[in-house]
């Protein structure tokens, strides 16, 4: 490898991988974990096919490796703009046709998962006899590549432009409340991993949703619910991380636990509300949308208070959220999603009020 | 008054940090101590940020534990290299203090242009120079009605010309308004401040009159 795409590697698309290994672990377990060995291979076909066969798929398909080009692109951004990494501007000495070749290699490798799809796709397309369908897939992501090196070696060549998402410029015209700061963390820094989140979880509910049934039954969409609000653990660990890292000033601030608990609520409601609606428009009785509703905030405010209880530690939520689904699962079935909500408010304040202000993330 | 009693705090089980007691009256502290001393985290302790164990009591009646919210009110805080989230503006957090410590209006005003930073506080913070973001940070610690302002290394990043702003704010909130001052810095402004202070050295995991 030359010198030039070594230290790129090492620099920007290492920690890439290092930094998103529990969201690729997430997309991988969402695409090869959920399915019996045996029908691995006929699953990805069929879903290939899909995309070939039906432009709404594709559209689908090209929008999400769009948003994770992008988002990846924010990383390299931020990698560049990083003081310990000042010394690649020194790269703005050789010309910028070298310069785009070796940033293009960076955007290719992480691009790398989409482009195994998109091959692997692309040949179906070929096979199906929808050769145009197969280029446009390459084209596509050869394109996105490109640009997305052109804007990279414009970063290398002038630090100062692209420094700040195009979120964070967005003024709003009253005074942000706290409930915003999420919000705002979450559009602007884990963009990719929210998106994939909700479709997975839309795609959970909307899925339980179909089922035929023969009469109303609310435990099979509050099924669905649970795959989808538990796919939001890795969203939460990332708040958590933030909280950490960037809300320390937040302690000193004189607002009683409760009030801050009720705020936590109140974000953890916001980032329910598509889901909420998703029930309102597959009509669900309303006084089972606010029960299923109440049960979401319940959990992601168990999942995000125990990860004060477990240090942060990912394995073992992983463990615990495992544990927490598989219950959550059983009692739903016995039609005690009330008293799962009441335990999950109930222990989630508990350990907010206990770990708040003693929890110190344990920095090794 | 600040009074700190049988404290002790330990990360990962070592310990950092013991003061069987020390009491602060009405005054400018100079926190001094080489290196990874503590003195950070005796600020940090002091401001609620870190847990430790024992006792934290302002005016003999106001608990850092027992009264979370009252405490928080009176004891305001500045890091030494301040993090806040890069997409938010200066206002955000302004806006945020303003109304938690239930600061008045017109002094909040008086701050920002005291350190002169109206004009970039409806930017993003991600777009602020280190010096910037520690200005912001500085005005957020004079905000409300303290008793108590701790600043760590409040020289730290800080351009010339706002050395003397802030050590006539240190002066006048100090002789108006009673507040008490802790500082930490490595920087010998004693003289350039007039400031009338009295030193604490934090070494040897303890923290003592000079």
């Amino acid at each position: 490898m030359f010198p030039i795409s070594k230290v790129l590697n090492r620099v920007v698309v290492a920690p890439f991988y290092k930094q998103n290994t529990g969201l690729l672990l997430f997309i991988f377990f969402i695409m090869f974990g959920m399915v019996e060995g045996s029908q691995l291979f006929y699953y990805h076909l069929s879903l290939m096919t899909g995309i070939v066969q039906s432009t709404v798929f594709l559209s689908l398909v090209l929008a999400l490796w769009f948003v994770y080009a992008i988002k990846s692109s924010q990383f390299v951004m931020s990698q560049l703009a990083k003081p310990q990494n000042a010394f690649l501007y020194t790269l703005t000495a050789v010309p910028r046709a070298a310069q785009l070749g070796n940033v293009f290699v960076v955007h290719v490798l992480i691009h790398l998962p989409v482009w195994l799809y998109a091959t692997a796709t692309s040949f179906v397309a070929v096979n199906q006899g929808k050769p145009a369908i197969g280029f446009l897939i390459l084209a596509y992501n050869l394109l996105l590549c490109l640009a997305l090196s052109f804007v990279s070696v414009q970063k290398l060549n002038h630090p100062t432009s692209f420094s700040i998402s195009l979120f964070s410029r967005v003024k709003l015209p009253f005074k942000k409340p706290v409930l915003l700061f999420y919000v705002s963390y979450i559009f602007n820094n884990v963009l990719l991993i929210f998106m994939v989140t909700k479709l997975f979880s839309y795609l959970s509910l909307f899925g339980f949703l179909q089922i035929p049934l023969d009469h109303y039954e609310n435990r099979v969409p509050m099924i669905g619910f649970l795959i989808g609000v538990a796919a939001h653990a890795v969203l939460i660990f990332e708040i958590r991380t933030w909280e950490d890292n960037y809300l320390l000033f937040f302690k000193n601030l004189p607002i009683a636990i409760a009030t801050r608990f009720v705020g936590l609520a109140g974000m953890y409601a916001l980032l329910v509300t598509p889901e909420m609606l998703l029930l309102i428009t597959n009509h669900v009785h309303l006084l089972d949308v606010v029960r299923t509703g109440a049960f979401g905030i319940g959990l992601l405010l168990f999942l995000h208070t125990m990860l004060y209880r477990l240090q942060m530690n990912m394995d073992r939520y992983i463990q615990f959220l495992l544990v927490t689904f598989l219950l959550s699962f059983a009692l739903i079935l016995f039609g005690l999603s009330w008293l799962l909500t009441i335990i999950y408010f109930a222990l989630s304040f508990y350990w907010y009020k206990k770990y708040f202000y003693s929890f110190e993330a344990m920095k090794l | 008054m600040l009074n700190l009693s049988d404290i002790t705090k330990k990360f990962n089980g070592q310990l950092i940090l013991a003061i069987p007691s020390l009491t602060f009256g009405n005054g400018i502290f100079w926190i001094r101590g080489g290196n990874g001393s503590g003195k950070t985290t005796l600020l940090k302790m002091i401001a609620g940020l870190l847990s430790c164990e024992g006792t934290i009591q302002l005016d003999g009646s106001i608990d850092i534990q027992k009264n979370a919210v009252a405490y928080r009110r009176y004891v305001n805080y500045a890091e030494a290299e301040p993090l806040f989230p890069s997409f938010l503006s200066g206002y955000d957090l302004i806006h945020l203090f303003e109304k938690t410590k239930q600061a008045d209006k017109g002094d909040v005003v008086r701050l920002i242009d005291a350190f002169n930073i109206q004009s970039y506080l409806a930017n993003p913070i991600g777009t602020y120079s280190s010096g910037m973001v520690k200005k912001l940070s500085l005005v957020l610690a004079f905000i409300g009605q303290p008793k108590v302002i701790l600043l760590d290394e409040p020289l730290v990043t800080l351009e010339d010309r706002a050395i003397p702003v802030l050590l006539a704010l240190i002066n006048t909130y100090h002789r108006e308004r009673n507040v008490t001052f802790l500082l930490t810095s490595h920087q010998l402004f004693e003289h350039e401040a007039q400031l009338s202070m009295q030193s604490i050295l934090v070494k040897d995991k303890t923290a003592c009159f000079q």
